[in-house]
């Protein structure tokens, strides 16, 4: 049996570190020279996929995807997205325009996961950020789970994980 | 003595000295002295009521087992000293105390015997105490009403502790379940939340995950959540309450609404082990 559980977000929200806190084998990445250092400025970025598993013996495993933050990449999103237990969006409070990009994703996602399968994690955020972030959510309409978590601290990331179980087994217990 | 109470199955028998160990049965020891002559009586029960003995000790211990996999929510100490000691279902202080926030104007009280103080600031969203423990200020609030604390006069911040204001009124909100029980225990009205709590800081049980996500999902009766989270109803009851209070807004809602998805039953499995793996 696989789950798959899909990190999404702009460029420099962390999900590559993500994937690679929680993957239980050595993460398969994509990366390639960052052309955009005027955005974000870090040396690399992922052109393709980021790619972790979490192992769980004959139960079988999770497959941690990364999908690429770009927004010219956004062709893959729907194949990655697909049958995904949940999306996971990394958003960098630090960012100017994480607020906007919250919108886009939320707006783009909502088309293949149920909202409470989506999940949103603030990093480097404020309480204001997340009072922000949940009247945006509220003006769709729609209940977002909506976090303060590091990508680089596996407890924030076991808590957005179980986020999604929660969500699962309650869709599973009204069978 | 033999007594027959309404079948022949049943003999209650009394002797001077313990029975054989070869008897098939039951013997209390009752220690109370019955007459002058200082003999013990002794009850020796027959098989039948020995195997009833039985699958009650066994009952017993599935009970005790149920209990300790009830989530810490719902376990003792959720439920105060002063919870079961002072009756407060028509007061909350969680609910008082967010008035105050909502207010926006900072105010510090202090209890009068001088001893606990605290103040909070609404734009910081922030308590202050010379209490250093969250839990043991919770437990003061819990047990004082309103009339025990005095505006304080002077404006200074004495009180070295801080807490964040959502986080304490949370944990105090949750406490307060007899009063949750009483305002929002409705068995007919269905509820909504429109916000996730932050439970990994404010409070992070396992059952409360399940509430945040039933509750998010979808609009459902107090029943359902009881059903969903194994929790009391009066539990259920606080988490809509503590979700009130920190102002993740709670929509009373129609009628339970369905569900749009439904996962395939494989995945329970699935997710068990992944939860372990997780340690949650």
């Amino acid at each position: 049996m696989l789950l798959k559980v899909v990190f999404a977000g702009p460029m420099g929200s962390g999900k590559s570190t993500a994937i690679g806190v929680l993957s239980d084998i050595e993460p398969v990445a994509t990366e390639a020279k960052n052309n955009e250092r005027f955005k974000v400025d870090k040396p690399t970025t992922t052109v393709g996929l980021d790619y972790g598993e979490i192992l769980l013996g004959d139960a079988g495993k999770v497959a941690l995807y990364g999908i690429p933050g770009q927004e010219r990449f956004d062709f893959m999103w729907p194949i990655v997205a697909k049958g995904a237990m949940g999306v996971i969006l990394l958003l960098d409070c630090s960012q100017d325009n994480y607020i906007e990009k919250l919108a886009s994703f939320a707006d783009t996602f909502s088309k293949w996961v149920d909202p409470g399968s989506f999940v949103v994690a603030l990093n480097r955020g404020t309480e204001n950020d997340l009072e922000a972030c949940n009247l945006l959510v509220e003006k769709r309409d729609v209940v977002m789970p909506v976090f303060m978590a590091d990508p680089r601290e596996k407890d924030d990331l076991n808590m957005l994980l179980h986020v999604l179980i929660s969500n699962a087994e309650i869709r599973l217990l009204q069978e | 003595m033999n007594a027959e109470p309404e079948a022949s199955d049943f003999i209650l028998t009394t002797s001077k000295s313990l029975l054989p160990s070869s008897f098939q049965g039951v013997s209390v020891l009752l220690l109370e002295k019955l007459s002058d002559d200082d003999h013990d009586m002794v009850a020796e029960l027959p098989l039948r009521v020995f195997s009833l003995m039985d699958i009650l000790n066994k009952a017993g211990e599935r009970i005790t087992n149920d209990l300790s996999a009830i989530p810490e929510v719902s376990a003792e100490n959720i439920v105060t000293a002063s919870e079961k000691t002072t009756e407060k279902i028509s007061f909350s202080c969680a609910e008082w105390l967010s008035q105050r926030m909502l207010e926006k104007v900072a105010c510090s009280y202090i209890a009068k015997d001088k001893g606990a103080s605290f103040s909070f600031d609404p734009v910081k969203k922030v308590f202050r105490s010379n209490i250093e423990s969250r839990d043991e200020l919770i437990k003061l609030l819990l047990m004082h009403p309103v009339e025990h604390w005095d505006i304080r006069a002077d404006d200074e911040t004495l009180e070295a502790y801080e807490f964040s204001a959502t986080g304490l009124l949370w944990l105090l909100a949750l406490k307060e379940s007899r009063y949750a029980l009483h305002v929002w225990g409705s068995p007919n009205r269905v509820y909504r939340i429109k916000h996730w709590p932050q439970l990994a800081a404010w409070e992070n049980v396992p059952a409360l995950y399940k509430l945040s996500s039933l509750y998010g999902r979808k609009a459902a009766t107090i029943d359902t959540g009881v059903k969903i989270s194994g929790l009391e109803e009066r539990h259920v009851c606080a988490f809509l309450h503590a979700c009130n209070v920190v102002g993740l807004k709670v929509e009373v809602c129609d009628s339970e609404t369905a569900d749009r998805l439904q996962p395939s039953v494989q995945s329970l499995n699935i997710l068990q082990a992944l939860k372990k793996k997780l340690g949650v």
